[in-house]
């Protein structure tokens, strides 16, 4: 054997394992196996082109002429026998998409050039020179993988198109690949080195250039689908959307269940993570659109820009099949299934998208007030305890939402009892919060007046107020509701920690009070008044301790002892009495 | 039981499902102490939260003469330094290892990184937070009031009403069983002077 024999050899054996390597290598296969994979490549080498051996040399037997054999009859033969494997895998209940058939094509194709390069065309080469062993060994390869991929590809559009035509893809793909292995046939034996080469680079650059339209369409189906789910309107009927509507939130988990079949359960997290990203940033880039202080705008621009890191990382991490999925199906530009996706993963999970800013621009409450009039409220904002910790822009968001609400004097605004549900910040006029005694009486606790906030607890508790609020005069509120205000922060974790870290304090206020009353409950049980028995700081009569939430200080611990300190003096004085009142008395 | 287990009986990881606990553990890192070794001093920045996986830790402080008090042991599901690692406050005592003990530790910036995924584990957290604050609040105004009322003779009046299902835990326990002794201690006494005010007017 010469030398230049040798080289086709190693080239006939290297390219099929190289090109196998690379489809695994680059994971361009979502759902496909490495096995399943050597499997096609096996069948193509071993299963078809036996097959194929045994046929071909029969129809010789019955009498068809070589050229008609390999002008016609063997490529009808070798491109049905190869697809024959093609059909089973697609069938599978695991194939989910479409590029894998494709890619399964691929490596049958390259399977059975493989054999017919070692058994028929290299031995046949003897006296070929290098270059259209190369060739040959080249073309085969090419024109194979590109016609059982065109194989693969179509079944693979039958399997998953929903379009009523689908049922032509089958025969148009066979019939496209056994074209191709027809013309290849009829030229491969007039041609050699540079023309055959060229034929090879055309098939392969062609074949390339239809099998990459055809996974276009192939993903452009699988967005109609994911559309259909979304209850958008393409090409359904209305009893259909109907149908899909009444699903409700279930229309996002089934895609999230599609998605995880697609790429498998592993990549499934991330790629809900890179969904609930883009929503955000769909989201925010709406936000830039509304007036906002440049403060503003830059925290949404500074956000979007996080985000983006965040998607590029993920990215990175995902494989190519992914990646190509998903900027096909669910990061296009296209606004409505956008819109869609959003509302829609919105109402599966609202703590992951920004429910607040969606809720602002539907409603059409962003715009109340001028951006100068945000930042002051957020400054105001800024002074409120429970916000102490909550950046300025988060705040000017957060503003957006505030609403303006004038009361008539004497206008109860809400009754001891109701469910907490806003905020209260007294612009103009006077406010009286009143208490039921026991006895039913209504008793005046305190006023409040212009800069004063009423309820900031209820944003946080939602329980029912333990006091009334009625305006004394005409009063001008700016009012937070509880609700607007769950919904702005539950998709921000900075605000969440925010709150968290004012409610820490909050715990550590409540546990000096608590370990102060423990100390002087135990001092009263074991007698030991304090000596001069008179309370050590002023007494304050009639002014009960009041505890509230929102007023939790390191000041409470003070205000419990003085109540200590003075129950302590009257049940010491009550003992003196009665020691006195005894005989023998002091 | 398994450290997600744990953060279920831990106040401010209640009503956290149990997929969130285990990634939540995920994110922690394991550390082993040996019996004596310190985990925190007094005043170091809390930044960290630990949760106790096995054997047992001491929290104690030091007097100005150095004396060592023990506060507590604290031992599994216990953790340690869970509000620190929200308001950053300085630790109010040290802790160490009472015998060789493992526990896993969170930093602050890997809680905010585990909320920013999970943002649920957030909301939990607030809400057991709320309710701590607002139930201590509520018994604490209460012990107030009764003992006021004791102090004023009502001692009817003087009851506070402890509701089973209290989720202020332990704090609020002790707090309710000192008021309920220093009042059984008050009645006793005066009724002991009272008696012997009665027999001497018998006489």
């Amino acid at each position: 054997m010469d030398p230049v024999t040798i080289v086709a050899y190693i080239i006939a054996i290297a390219l099929p394992f190289l090109a196998v390597y690379l489809i695994w290598a680059l994971d361009v296969f979502g759902t496909g196996k490495l096995s399943t994979i050597l499997l096609c490549l096996g069948w193509g080498a071993l299963g078809a082109y036996s097959l194929a051996y045994a046929i071909n040399n029969g129809v010789i037997a019955l009498g068809a002429s070589f050229e008609l054999l390999t002008n016609l009859a063997a490529p009808v033969i070798e491109e049905i026998l190869k697809a024959l494997v093609l059909v089973v895998l697609v069938r599978q209940p695991r194939f989910r998409y479409i590029v894998d058939g494709t890619v399964y094509g691929f490596a049958v194709g390259i399977g059975f050039a493989l054999s017919e390069n070692l058994f028929i065309y290299l031995p046949r080469s003897d006296s070929a020179v290098l270059g259209t062993a190369i060739s040959r060994t080249l073309s085969t390869t090419l024109m194979h993988a590109a016609a059982s991929g065109l194989v693969g590809l179509a079944l693979g559009r039958l399997r998953r198109s929903a379009d009523r035509q689908r049922t032509i893809w089958p025969a148009l793909g066979i019939g496209l690949a056994i074209a191709l292995h027809v013309v290849y046939n009829n030229m491969v034996g007039r041609l050699g080195g540079t023309g055959l080469l060229l034929v090879a680079i055309g098939i392969g650059l062609g074949g390339s250039a239809v099998i990459a339209w055809q996974i276009g369409q192939g993903l452009a189906d699988e967005k109609r689908r994911f559309a259909q789910t979304l209850g958008l309107n393409v090409g359904v009927s209305t009893g259909e959307r109907l149908a899909v509507q009444q699903l409700g939130g279930a229309a996002i988990e089934r895609i999230f269940g599609e998605l995880g079949d697609f790429f498998g359960a592993e990549r499934i997290d991330q790629i809900r993570r890179l969904l609930v990203v883009q929503a955000n940033i769909g989201i925010l880039q709406n936000n830039l659109n509304s007036p906002a202080s440049p403060r503003l705008r830059k925290a949404w621009e500074d956000e979007i820009a996080a985000y983006r890191r965040e998607i590029e990382t993920i990215r990175q991490s995902l494989d190519a099949s992914v990646n190509l999925f998903m900027n096909s199906v669910f990061l296009g530009e296209d606004a409505a299934f956008q819109e869609a996706f959003n509302a829609e993963i919105a109402r599966f999970d609202p703590t992951l998208v920004h429910t607040f800013d969606m809720f602002m621009r539907s409603a059409e409450l962003a715009g109340t007030f001028s951006p100068e009039q945000l930042a002051a409220l957020a400054e105001r904002l800024s002074r409120i305890e429970i916000f102490k910790h909550v950046s300025l822009a988060n705040l000017e968001n957060l503003s957006r939402a505030i609403d303006m609400q004038t009361f008539a004097p004497g206008f109860l605004v809400f009754r001891e009892g109701d469910q907490g549900d806003a905020m209260y910040l007294i612009e103009h006029g006077e406010v009286e919060i009143t208490v039921r005694d026991r006895s039913g009486q209504e008793k005046l606790l305190r006023t409040f007046g212009p800069g004063d906030v009423v309820g900031e607890f209820s944003l946080l508790d939602g329980q029912p107020r333990s006091a009334s609020l009625r305006a004394r005069t005409q009063c001008d509120v700016l009012r937070l509701q509880r609700q607007v205000f769950m919904r702005f922060i539950q998709s921000r974790p900075q605000v969440v920690l925010a709150m968290l870290q004012y409610l820490a304090e909050k715990v550590r206020y409540t546990t000096q009070a608590v370990e102060t009353s423990i100390h002087w409950l135990a001092q009263i049980e074991h007698g030991a008044y304090p000596v001069p028995a008179a309370p050590v700081l002023e007494p304050e009569e009639d002014s009960p301790v009041a505890l509230d939430p929102a007023e939790l200080s390191p000041a409470t611990a003070g205000q419990v002892e003085r109540a200590f300190s003075q129950a302590a003096a009257a049940l010491y004085e009550r003992e003196q009495a009665l020691r006195r009142a005894a005989p023998g008395g002091v | 039981m398994a450290p997600a287990g744990h953060l279920e009986n831990s106040p401010l990881f209640r009503g956290v499902d149990r997929a969130t606990r285990e990634a939540f553990v995920d994110a922690m890192q394991r550390r082993t102490y040996a019996a004596g070794e310190v985990i925190f001093e007094k005043d170091d920045p809390g930044e960290w939260l630990y949760v106790i996986v096995s054997g047992r830790v001491q929290v104690y402080i030091r007097d100005d003469l150095g004396h060592e008090f023990t506060i507590r042991y604290l031992a599994a599901p216990n953790t340690l330094g869970e509000f620190a690692i929200l308001d950053r406050k300085p630790r109010s005592a040290s802790a160490r290892a009472a015998e060789p003990a493992e526990l896993l530790a969170l930093h602050r910036d890997d809680l905010l990184a585990f909320m920013q995924q999970r943002p649920l584990v957030g909301l939990s957290m607030m809400q057991n937070l709320v309710e701590r604050v607002r139930y201590t609040t509520h018994y604490l105004q209460q012990v107030v009031d009764a003992t006021q009322e004791l102090a004023a003779g009502n001692a009817a009046g003087a009851v506070v009403r402890a509701e089973p299902a209290d989720p202020a835990g332990a704090e609020i326990q002790q707090l309710i069983d000192a008021f309920v002794r220093m009042k059984r201690s008050v009645q006793e006494r005066e009724q002991a002077l009272k008696g012997a005010g009665d027999s001497a007017d018998a006489l």
